[in-house]
């Protein structure tokens, strides 16, 4: 019976011991996932929020739930940023490895199986009530599975001077893996905390699926920059949903740096919830060689004064394709909200594609949003300008593709934190030449 | 004094019921209601089609029954049964056609002059050749001689299925197939009349050539279609105005319109669109889900859609150009107005397929009172478009806290030579402006049909004379009622 759910519908998790042993509420949650799962199934470009990103071919990959006891292996650096200052806590799979010593007593970082266990009470008020994954069929895929993931709690007014930074490495395990990690950020009244992560894969650790959804609550006046960089696997399947609650006055700020995997599709979601809330999403991309790589953000701006900005610059060389679908919600009487929105993308390559999807829905009349989006190649006459100085061409288009990235990249605060993440740009930059242009 | 009492006519004639809803009573000749093989086969029996024309028609019927309506778009209506319609109705006079104006049945005259075209004057002074469509079945059509002197073919489809089938039977379907879309397909299968447009190799017509459509009967869906072609080195301007009778029964309008220019042609369509919007609740009113696309398939074509949306209680159009050809362009300037309930879901699709295509889309939409309009639009590069140019900008201007506005532009770009650019913005009228005007005496309701005037010009002044003028009163009397 279950052997032909599974036809039907993959990577859904057996019905039957859904849920057991669990408090009611972690049942439930764990049944409305399935049961919307169920009813949408794995998207495909009909369903208009995954248009140009279908996941109908993973059903010929014969994926395995993933039970943990995949150890990390020695040796190369899985730290892809190596940034000294700062809390490390490394992720196997999605499972944490221990937790970062010495953390202010204020600032407490555990593992959501450890909590799920001894203290549900304390997940109950986050746990699936940040996120609405009603419409998320993949959310809700990793809310009918999931039992692991970081939870990082901090207290009110609690200001951190390192980062912590979260290194996420996927492990070859037998045969091609799925996964569905939880995680949670909450930050209390005034907190202000730096959260890095990075998401690497070791060696041979090419085919697996991570589905993954983050929930984040930022009290009144609190502040978060999150800055990510995506580097899965070539074969990886990286799915991310965040989904970011900001109270009043408090700002949520988002920085994605995504250069690797086979399909990747970064969700972003903030919903401003409090006056004065703000949320700044910026990011780059740099997509080639088969990859896919699909950047979805949603500001929901659900009441009056509140302001958002999504800056998003790209670039995509020969045989990649990218997806850029920005959407900036104004509800009813959300009044004097301010939401901007740019994408920026540069096509290398003739077998390239972009797909732009730039979308406001707005229900209220003293509002101010724009977006804007284009799309071409590298100016000719800047190429021409540096040539012309004796820099070979392969070097002048790197050049300006560095300085087309500059402005998300160069925006990115704290010196050794920006210094890492244009490391990891020139690095990919390195390796297009090699797939590209030397061919 | 006079000023007064204008105003005040004005806002008596347009506040109190919808202008033109009124329903003439003329005796008709219909179908039974329902949709089936034999209600096409009656129809296709009706306009004496040739053989291939039924068949086409039911392989388009067949392959609607397979298909679902689409659900995508932004607009909320209830389910519509197909089956409670009638497909065909015709005014009775269809034995014997009037040849001149004369001839024409009065109470259809006086309809058009209540409408504000009337057809003697038009013909007299305006030299417009107006070929109107009243219900299904096309009654008067003018200047028609004088247009075929020149080579000009201007008349009802189903006329010219008969008497240039080889025409017909190579570009119906070419551009929008039997099998495109839910609408369309239900068109091809019991489309009942439209207008036919051919202009010969290096003729540029003379005359803006224009119908006016009419809904007229009750339950009675439309289903135009319209064929224009414009051979090689040709130029046409085609005019398409629409006002509707007021009724509590909401009605299907599913047209297709169809244009090809070929090598240096150029054709400029456009709409005024004012079907019954329903009352101030959203009741009533005309379902409008039209397919219009146009084939740029020769070197250095062009098409250009013009169009001025303010009625209809849902719209689901989007005039499209695929530029085919090098160095084709396309242009797609509109103004979509909803107020009440209306729901508007709008845009264009620009397709480059040719070297060096271009297009540009400027759209405006103004959205009052609790109504909904979208914006869609597609902009899809090919790989082999090289050098293609496009440029978008769609502002929308929010008038009332209850309203929606929304943009959803898709940009697909698959060649790296090509420049795609997309502006939107989001605002409501400015209190600077809108106090400046009113400091200087003029009352609100006219301040913000300037101001809005002013925020359509770009597109306003894509259109025909005529047309503009019409036009500019109609942004004026759409957005009656909205503020204050």
């Amino acid at each position: 019976m279950s052997a032909t759910l599974t036809d039907v519908l993959p990577l859904a998790p057996d019905e039957q011991a859904l849920g057991r042993d669990e408090p009611g509420w972690l049942a439930d949650l764990r049944r409305a996932g399935l049961s919307v799962y169920r009813a949408r199934g794995l998207p495909t470009v009909k369903v208009e929020a995954w248009k140009y990103t279908s996941l109908s071919g993973l059903t010929k990959i014969p994926y395995v739930l993933d039970d943990g006891g995949v150890a990390l292996s020695e040796g190369g650096d899985r730290d892809a940023l190596a940034l000294d200052d700062a809390w490390t806590v490394t992720l196997v799979n999605g499972r944490p490895v221990g937790v970062p010593d010495e953390l202010p007593d204020s600032v407490r970082v555990d593992h959501l199986s450890r909590l799920l266990e001894d203290e549900p009470e304390t997940l109950e008020p986050h746990l699936g009530r940040i996120a609405d994954l009603a419409d998320a069929p993949m959310g809700s895929l990793n809310a009918a599975h999931m039992t692991e993931g970081l939870v990082i709690l901090v207290d009110d007014g609690v200001v951190l001077d390192r980062p912590i930074h979260v290194v996420s490495v996927t492990e070859a395990a037998d045969g091609a893996r799925h996964m569905h990690p939880r995680h949670f950020v909450v930050l209390g009244e005034a907190a202000d905390v730096t959260l890095v992560e990075s998401r690497v894969c070791a060696p041979g650790a090419d085919a697996t699926l991570s589905n993954a959804v983050q929930e984040i609550r930022l009290g009144e006046r609190a502040r978060l920059r999150h800055l990510r960089l995506v580097a899965s696997g070539e074969e990886a399947v990286d799915l991310d949903l965040t989904e970011a609650e900001v109270g009043a006055e408090a700002a949520y700020e988002a920085f994605t740096l995504t250069l690797g995997g086979r399909l990747v599709r970064n969700e972003t979601r903030a919903r401003l919830r409090g006056s004065g809330a703000a949320a700044r999403l910026r990011g780059a991309y740099g997509v080639c060689c088969g990859q896919h790589v699909d950047t979805t953000l949603v500001v929901d701006h659900a009441v009056p004064d509140t302001t958002s900005d999504q800056l998003y610059k790209g670039v995509v060389d020969a045989q990649g394709r990218a997806v850029f679908q920005g959407k900036i919600i104004v509800r009813r009487d959300a009044q004097r909200s301010d939401g901007g929105q740019l994408h920026k993308a540069l096509l290398l390559a003739p077998d390239a594609e972009v797909d732009t999807k730039p979308e406001l829905e707005i229900y209220a009349d003293d509002v101010k949003c724009g977006h804007g989006a284009t799309v071409g190649d590298l100016d000719r006459d800047q190429v021409f300008y540096l040539m012309a100085r004796g820099i070979p061409e392969a070097e002048a288009r790197a050049l300006l593709v560095e300085a087309f990235l500059d402005d998300v990249v160069g925006a990115v605060p704290d010196g050794p934190l920006r210094a890492a993440f244009l490391g990891a740009v020139r690095r990919w930059q390195a390796g297009r030449h090699a797939a590209t242009w030397e061919a | 004094m006079a000023a007064t009492q204008d105003t005040v006519d004005r806002i008596a004639e347009v506040s109190g019921a919808y202008k033109y809803g009124f329903v003439t009573d003329i005796e008709s000749d219909k179908a039974p209601k329902g949709l089936n093989e034999d209600i096409i086969r009656f129809i296709s029996a009706k306009k004496a089609e040739p053989e291939w024309m039924l068949a086409w028609r039911l392989k388009a019927y067949r392959h609607w029954l397979t298909m679902t309506e689409p659900s995508w778009q932004k607009v909320v209506y209830p389910p519509i049964d197909y089956q409670d319609a009638y497909y065909y109705a015709a005014p009775k006079s269809d034995d014997d056609r009037p040849k001149s104006l004369d001839e024409v049945d009065p109470e259809l005259l006086r309809t058009y002059e209540k409408l504000g075209i009337p057809l003697k004057e038009q013909e007299m002074l305006a030299g417009v050749a107006v070929d109107a469509v009243f219900d299904s079945v096309s009654v008067a059509t003018t200047y028609k001689k004088k247009l075929e002197q020149m080579g000009v073919i201007f008349c009802p489809i189903s006329e010219a299925a008969q008497r240039f089938p080889e025409l017909v039977q190579k570009y119906l379907g070419s551009v929008v197939p039997y099998s495109d879309n839910f609408f369309a397909t239900l068109n091809s299968a019991v489309f009942t009349d439209g207008s036919f447009v051919y202009v010969p190799k290096g003729l540029r017509c003379p005359m803006e050539l224009s119908t006016y459509f009419r809904i007229n009967e009750q339950n009675t869906g439309q289903f135009e279609r319209t064929l224009i072609i414009a051979d090689e080195g040709s130029y046409v301007s085609y005019l398409e105005g629409c006002t509707a009778p007021q009724r509590d029964d909401n009605q299907l309008h599913a047209a297709v319109v169809e244009l090809v220019a070929m090598d240096d042609a150029e054709i400029k369509y456009s709409t005024v669109q004012n079907w019954y919007p329903g009352d101030e609740t959203g009741k009533g009113g005309i379902y409008n889900f039209v397919t219009k696309r146009g084939a740029c398939r020769g070197r250095n074509s062009k098409i250009m859609w013009t169009q001025v949306e303010t009625g209809s209680a849902v719209t689901w159009k989007y005039p499209s150009c695929i530029l085919q050809g090098d160095n084709s362009s396309g242009e797609f300037y509109s103004v979509a107005i909803t107020n009440n309930a209306q729901q508007a879901d709008t845009g264009t699709k620009m397709i480059h397929i040719g070297k060096n295509t271009r297009s540009r889309i400027i759209s405006k939409g103004i959205s009052a009172g609790r109504a909904d309009q979208t914006y869609r639009g597609l902009v899809k590069v090919m790989p082999k478009a090289t050098g293609a140019r496009n440029f978008t900008q769609c502002d929308s201007l929010l008038i009332g806290d209850r309203c929606g506005a929304h943009t959803v532009p898709y940009i697909e770009n698959r060649c790296p030579s090509a420049q795609v650019e997309h502006e939107a913005t989001t605002s409501r009228i400015s209190e600077d402006q809108l106090f400046y005007c009113l400091q200087r005496g003029i009352p609100e309701e006219d301040a913000v049909a300037l101001i809005v005037n002013g925020f359509c010009k770009e597109v306003l002044q894509t259109l025909p004379m005529e047309f503009a003028v019409e036009a500019q009163k109609l942004v004026g009397i759409s957005l009656e009622g909205s503020v204050g």
